[in-house]
Formats: structure tokens, C-alpha cells, sequence
């Protein structure tokens, strides 16, 4: 027979129940006595053997009781409880399912069987308790628990799932951040079937919208064996040590200095630039030389060139001598010298062919920040006013000089690790990144690297493509 | 069209779903062509393209540069065959196949220096050819090639080149030197005139003049140049603007500009003749059409879709009031109320 209780464990036992409970043995189930684990939801099954015991269980008047209690006496609530007995009597089995909102905590399991004194079946021993077993039991809830976020700039965390063995269940932890405009942003992926331990979770790279994302929460939705229904487990709401900026995806185009020794061809006629101002008045003093042809475009182009006397040539429109009419030195160029404006002459194979001699070491727009091959970066600057301020990256915030960024090629591994030392003004100019004619359709933003190569030509600076980016968060 | 706004599982979007305002402000701009995955280039983001009776294939963006590998690009048509060809050169000078509808084939060399990577090809009026393609993946470049001289005419570094759907036109950003920068100054190119007539100063006899439009490289439709002497940089603030759109007719071309905060409209109306020059004019969002007036930031972003209509311009603004709510608004300026510059 089987006897469905409520939070109120108290029933009569029939006669069939021959033996009182002296001994219990628990049958080898997930809830096995050695564990003492009990999760909520979880659907737990055990034995009590009665190989002897007291008379009560032979009158219709005994009663008995189970029930959990918490160590300051309060009742765990079950969402589900049965029992069967034997129909010998020898051996009790029950079932149990613990509520969902049952805390960690331990509890006590006690039985009780005892002889009701209404019931004129009872002989003589009113009151008297024919037996009493209790053992603890530690009640677990399900939980999952944002362990680790160090390795998000690559794409993964850490979650540790926490419920009986055969537990399965959909993860969505939801990722909170905001963009550059202070807009809340929320980000919920799905991560079916998981089960229950530390699962390294790896995001899809490119679902996550760019932002800045401080904490995460969400839920598993949990199935333990057994169980009728499916928990939703909370995840508690975990503030990442590091923030997760979150470029996304960024392409990444590389710029280099050409070395007038690597380049062929004739020379062409080229000018030097130095500017003194005084009382006033600034003069500009030009000296003619003769440089490779090749090179002379080469440095337009990149903005900076190292001669074969090791000099480094930086273009005319540097910040200090200005550009346009409001150069320092417009108005005073020699014929043939061109220097005022980027653009290239029409119809001819040349450039902008003056240039002013820069003390090394090489540096970019950071100031006082050296460029180093392979490792620096330009990143994106407004064009407004010559200070080029730092422009939002991606539509989640503006670089800062000597920022790193961490670069990942969509394998969940750290590519290269990279410095804000330089500023692309053109880099923050890429158009609406949605419009397959723009030129960086598909990309969230864009950034110009440093290349070792030395080369005269464009050949060897190919661009390096997408990268997943982020600050690092290790 | 890319959504900035993160999705949420379906379960948990009762429990706290907000939208992004950056998704708010997605960009709707049509695109005139459709992408497509070429066979041709297996692995390279290209657009195969019937015009007319060509068939044209071109790299599309953000490929970005690789020197070592020049895709498969070509412009087919009856009379013209025009092929990049791969790149052998060890320096990485290019070399572009011409061949007639004689069958006489000749070959266009570009500098390595200025040229790593053609991206497009684009048959203008004229037997000209418009060549897109990389200086070095941020800096673009276009070349004008006289196909029956087998020639490179005319080009310039430049960025965002748009060509007009008859294929006369091209517009751009000048160039600016990329880490060094400068404000937008877009240039109007005709290839049915000659590299000296797309040049500003070109008719003067003053040598300064003549001087200048040496680097000068299309005319100028905006900002408003006074003069050809004018330096590339006024220390104005144009500085964001949107994709060029162009009418079906190639009649007009408009694009947003913004200046000190106001979003404006450029509308820019096509030469017929060879010898007139393109006409420059303006309308301003401004007063209750101001949509940047709530927001910290104005841009083209707050531009969220543009068209042509009959006699007007239709956008759509996007943007924020006082409080932060998102604003949208819906508008329709006729030509004849945009202004002169």
C-alpha cells in the first residue's frame, strides 16, 4: 500500500506492519547514507528494515511519523513524499522529493512510531514511543555558481554546477554591461544539457554585442534524476573582478616604416624642412636631396621612413608644422617641393616629396611612448583638432595611450597581446560597418598595427584580419 | 544588417530584457548590391555582379590588404576584357590584362608602392576604367586607365569611393595621411573629363594656381572652397559622415556631413555637360528637426536611413530626447529647400 503524507507526517499504521524499526539500512540510491546528500528536487529513495522491533506496529492504534527538521526545529518542506510498506512488515521504503526553496543546511530525518492513546486498539501503553531513529542529512540546494571569469577576454568562464549525479540541464548565464552611450546592454546565451561540475564555458564570439560587462547572472534549468519538473536555479549575481571590455570584432590593418635600403628603382628630388619662428615670424629653411623615388610615396603613405643614413624622415604635415594653409611653412615652398597637402599629384607616379628629420627613437602620437614592431598599435582618434583625441573603439569606449589589448583569432587563445602606443585617425573614419560598400563592412571597429616589415612596398604589410578583441581580464 | 542589441534566451526575456540604444541606432542604409561568395574566390568575401551586359566581380570589404595574393577581379563585357592577374612580382607590382574586343591584349603595370591590392573594376564612359583598390588596407587608392592607350591617366589615394550607377562618376574622401589625419573634403571625379579638367585649378593662368591643383586630385563639392588656394584643411570639423547615396539616374548624389554638432544633408547635383560643374547644397536638421539636441554625441549614426524620392529626400533620424527616450523622426526635404553653399 502506499500513503501519500504531507508537511504534517503523521499516519496510522495498519495492522500489516508487523515489526517495530530497529535498524535501518539504506537502499543503494542517490541517496545513499554514506553521502548524506540530499538536493532539492532530487528524488530520494531508502529503506528502513525491520528484522525485530516493538509491538506498535502490530495495532491498528500505532502511529508514526517522519519528518525533517533543521537544527533550531523547523520543518523542511517536501514537495513530495511517499511510502510503501512491506507486506510483511519487515521493511519500510519511502521517497521523498525536498522543495526547491529548501537553503543548504542539515537536517535531521527522524521516524517515530508510537501508540495512539484514542485508539481503544492500543494496549495499555499510551503514549509510549516504541521507536525513534533519526540520522542527518545535509540538504544541498542545486546551484550554479560563476567561478572564474579571468579567461573571458578569450571567450571563456568558468561555472561550477552543483546537483546530484544525472542532473542535467540548460545553462543561460546573462552577461550585464553598458556601451559607450550608458545604454544598458544584456547578453543570455544558451548552453544546453549541461550537467552538473566545473564546465569551462565558451561564448560564441560574435554574439556578444560590444560593451563593457561588470556582472553576470542568470540561470540553469535543472533536471535531477526522478524529478517531476525542472528547477530554475538562479545564478547569483557574480561582479567580475576585471571587466570585460568587449571590442568584438575588430580588424586589424598594419602600417609600416620603410627603409629607403629596401626599396628599388631611380631617385627623385626630395626636400628637408626645418622651421625657427621668432618675434612672430616663423622661416622655413628647405634643403634639396635626393632620395629613392620608391621611398619618397613609401613615407607619404606611412607618415614616417628611415634613410639610408639612418635618418628618420618623418612627412611635412607633422602636428608641429601643421598642414594646409595653416602650415607653419605654407606659402614658402620652393618649386618642386610639396609638403602643404597629403593628396597625390594627378596623372604622376609621386607624393609629397618634403619631409622633416625626427630624433629617434621612433615614436607615434603617444607621446613619449616608443613603437614597438609587432606589438604597438594605432588606435582610433578623432580628426578633430591636432591633439587627436581618443575615439570611441567599437561603440564601447575610447583607447587610452598605453592601453593593452588582448587579440584572439576565435580559437578561445590569447593570439597576441598588444599596446595603444600610436593614433589612426583614419581608423575611427570607417563608415557604417553594416554596409557591405563600406570598407570595413562586417567589422565593429578598426585598428592599424605596427609591422617589423621594413620592406618599401606594400608586399610585406598585408593586414592581419579579424580579432576578437578585449582588455585582458587575467 | 548587424543588431548591437544582445539577445537574451527566450526564457529570461520576461525576467529583464532591455533594448540597447546602440540598437535603437542601428544603421539601415540600403546597400546597393547584394554580397556574394564568388566560386572565383573561394574564401574571399567577393561580389559577383551582372552590369549591363558585363559581369563583374570585385573584393568586397573588410578583405583588407594581402599583398601576396591578388584575388580574382575582372570587368567582362562585349567589348572590353579587363583581368587583374595574379601577383608575381617580387617587389608586388601589379599588372592588369586589357584585351579588346579585336582580341589585341595589353597590360597596365601599377607602382607597388602606391597600388598593393585591386579590389574593383569598374568599366566608365569613354573606354576608362575606374580601378579601386589598397594602398596598404586603410588607405585606398583609385587609378583612372585609359583603356584604349592601356594607361593609367590620373588617382589618388582617397577613402570611401563611391561610383554613380552610370559609372561616370566618382566620389570620395580625400586622402589624409591616416595616423596624422584631417577633416572630409569630398571630391567629385568625371571621367568623361580629362585628369587636368578634374583638377581645381584647372583654366587658370596664375602658376600659383597651377601649382596647387598639381596635388589636388577632383573638385572639391564640400566644404565650399573659395579658391583653389585654399589648404586641404580649413580647421573646420567635418568629420563624420555617412555613405553616399546616389540616385538611380546619377543625377544627384547625398550623403550626411556633420558639423559642430549639426547633422546636415549634402546634395550634390551631377554635371551633364562636360564642361559644368557639379552643384553643392544644403539642409540642415536644425531647430525642432535637431536630432542631436538631446544627445552628447551627433553623428552619422543619428542618420538611420536615407532614400531618394520624387523631388525630395527622405531620411530618417534616430537620436534621444531630453530624458533619453529614443526619438525617431521621419522627414522629407524637397530639393528646393536645400541651400546653395
Amino acid at each position: 500500500m502506499r500513503k501519500q503524507l504531507g508537511k504534517s507526517w503523521g499516519a496510522t499504521v495498519g495492522p500489516f506492519l508487523q515489526r517495530a524499526l530497529l535498524l535501518f539500512l539504506f537502499s543503494p540510491a542517490i541517496c545513499h547514507a554514506q553521502i548524506r546528500t540530499w538536493y532539492t528536487g532530487q528524488t530520494c529513495s531508502f529503506n528502513l528494515a525491520t528484522p525485530a522491533g516493538p509491538e506498535c506496529l502490530l495495532w491498528s492504534g500505532c502511529v508514526f511519523s517522519t519528518y525533517f527538521t533543521t537544527a533550531d526545529g523547523n520543518y523542511v518542506p517536501l514537495a513530495a513524499f511517499t511510502m510503501d510498506v512491506a507486506s510483511d512488515g519487515s521493511q519500510a521504503s519511502f521517497t521523498v522529493e525536498i522543495a526547491t526553496d529548501v537553503p543548504t543546511e542539515k537536517a535531521t530525518f527522524t521516524f517515530i512510531s508510537a501508540c495512539d492513546p484514542a485508539n481503544a486498539d492500543c494496549p495499555g501503553e499510551t503514549n509510549a514511543v516504541f521507536g525513534q531513529y533519526s540520522f542527518p542529512v545535509q540538504i544541498e540546494s542545486l546551484s550554479a555558481i560563476i567561478k572564474d571569469t579571468s579567461d573571458i577576454m578569450n571567450g571563456t568562464v568558468e561555472v561550477k554546477l552543483s546537483a546530484p549525479e544525472g542532473t542535467t540541464g540548460d545553462l543561460v548565464p546573462v552577461f550585464h554591461g553598458t556601451d559607450a552611450s550608458g545604454a544598458a546592454i544584456q547578453y543570455g546565451p544558451e548552453f544546453p544539457a549541461l550537467a552538473p561540475g566545473t564546465q569551462q564555458i565558451q561564448l560564441p564570439f560574435d554574439d556578444p554585442p560590444p560593451a563593457i560587462y561588470t556582472t553576470i547572472d542568470g540561470a540553469w534549468y535543472a533536471t535531477p534524476p526522478g524529478a517531476s519538473t525542472t528547477q530554475t536555479v538562479d545564478i547569483p549575481t557574480y561582479t567580475m573582478p576585471t571587466p570585460w571590455t568587449y571590442f568584438r570584432k575588430v580588424f586589424y590593418t598594419q602600417y609600416n616604416f620603410a627603409h629607403e635600403n629596401a626599396c628599388s628603382g631611380g631617385d627623385a628630388d626630395a626636400w628637408v624642412v626645418s622651421a625657427s619662428t621668432s618675434k612672430g615670424t616663423t622661416t622655413c629653411s628647405f634643403t634639396k636631396i635626393s632620395l629613392n623615388a620608391q621611398f619618397i610615396s613609401a613615407v607619404w603613405i606611412n607618415g614616417t621612413g628611415v634613410d639610408n643614413n639612418g635618418d628618420i624622415l618623418r612627412m611635412a604635415m607633422v602636428p608641429t608644422l601643421g598642414s594646409g594653409a595653416g602650415q607653419k611653412c605654407f606659402g614658402q615652398y620652393p618649386l618642386g617641393a610639396i609638403g602643404v597637402t597629403p593628396k597625390l599629384p594627378n596623372g604622376k607616379n609621386g607624393s609629397g616629396n618634403t619631409f622633416v628629420i625626427a630624433a629617434p627613437p621612433i615614436t607615434g602620437s603617444c607621446s613619449g611612448q616608443s613603437l614597438v614592431p609587432d606589438q604597438s598599435l594605432a588606435m582610433p582618434c578623432s580628426r578633430s583638432g591636432k591633439l587627436c583625441p581618443p575615439a570611441v573603439l567599437s561603440g564601447v569606449k575610447a583607447l587610452s595611450c598605453g592601453d593593452q589589448l588582448n587579440l584572439d583569432s576565435g580559437d578561445y587563445a590569447t593570439a597576441s597581446t598588444r599596446s595603444a602606443d600610436d593614433k589612426c585617425p583614419a581608423c575611427s573614419d570607417t563608415g557604417p560597418f553594416n554596409d557591405v560598400n563600406s570598407v570595413m563592412y562586417g567589422a565593429d571597429g578598426h585598428i592599424d598595427a605596427f609591422s617589423s616589415n621594413t620592406s618599401c612596398t606594400g608586399k610585406g604589410v598585408g593586414s592581419l584580419g579579424f580579432f576578437y578583441t578585449s582588455y585582458p581580464t587575467n | 544588417m548587424r543588431s548591437q542589441t544582445g539577445f537574451v534566451a527566450d526564457r529570461l526575456l520576461g525576467k529583464a530584457t532591455m533594448l540597447s540604444l546602440a540598437g535603437l541606432l542601428t544603421f539601415t542604409f540600403a546597400a546597393p548590391l547584394s554580397a556574394q561568395d564568388c566560386p572565383v574566390n573561394s574564401g574571399v568575401h567577393t561580389i559577383c555582379r551582372q552590369i549591363g551586359n558585363a559581369e563583374a566581380v570585385s573584393v568586397t570589404s573588410p578583405f583588407g590588404a594581402y599583398p601576396t595574393l591578388q584575388p580574382t577581379v575582372y570587368w567582362h563585357d562585349d567589348e572590353w576584357k579587363i583581368d587583374m592577374l595574379p601577383q608575381s612580382s617580387p617587389i608586388g607590382e601589379l599588372t592588369m590584362s586589357l584585351t579588346s574586343k579585336d582580341g589585341i591584349t595589353k597590360s597596365v603595370k601599377f607602382p607597388a608602392v602606391l597600388l598593393v591590392q585591386v579590389d574593383s573594376i569598374i568599366r566608365s564612359p569613354g573606354d576608362k576604367a575606374i580601378i579601386l583598390g589598397e594602398a596598404n588596407g586603410t588607405s585606398l587608392v583609385f587609378s583612372i586607365v585609359d583603356l584604349n592607350l592601356a594607361k593609367i591617366v590620373d588617382g589618388s589615394l582617397i577613402y570611401h569611393p563611391s561610383i554613380s550607377p552610370n559609372r561616370r562618376f566618382l566620389i570620395y574622401n580625400n586622402w589624409y595621411q591616416p595616423h596624422l589625419g584631417g577633416e572630409n573634403l569630398f571630391t567629385l571625379y568625371d571621367t568623361l573629363k580629362s585628369a587636368a579638367e578634374n583638377t581645381c585649378g584647372y583654366g587658370e593662368s596664375n602658376p600659383l594656381y597651377k601649382r596647387n591643383a598639381d596635388a589636388l586630385g577632383g573638385i572639391q563639392v564640400y566644404p565650399a572652397q573659395s579658391s583653389c588656394l585654399d589648404g586641404p584643411d580649413d580647421g573646420d570639423d567635418n568629420q563624420d559622415a555617412s555613405d553616399f547615396l546616389w540616385s538611380s539616374d546619377s543625377s544627384r548624389v547625398v550623403f550626411a556631413d556633420v558639423k559642430s554638432s549639426i547633422l546636415s544633408l549634402v546634395l550634390v547635383t551631377m554635371p551633364v555637360g562636360a564642361k559644368e560643374h557639379p552643384k553643392t547644397e544644403v539642409y540642415s536638421f536644425v531647430g525642432a528637426e535637431n536630432i542631436c539636441s538631446g544627445s552628447a554625441t551627433c553623428g552619422y549614426k543619428n542618420l538611420s536611413s536615407l532614400a531618394f524620392t520624387a523631388g525630395a529626400v527622405k531620411a530618417t533620424l534616430v537620436g534621444v530626447d531630453s530624458s533619453g527616450k529614443p526619438v525617431e523622426k521621419n522627414l522629407t526635404v524637397p530639393f528646393s529647400k536645400f541651400s546653395p553653399i
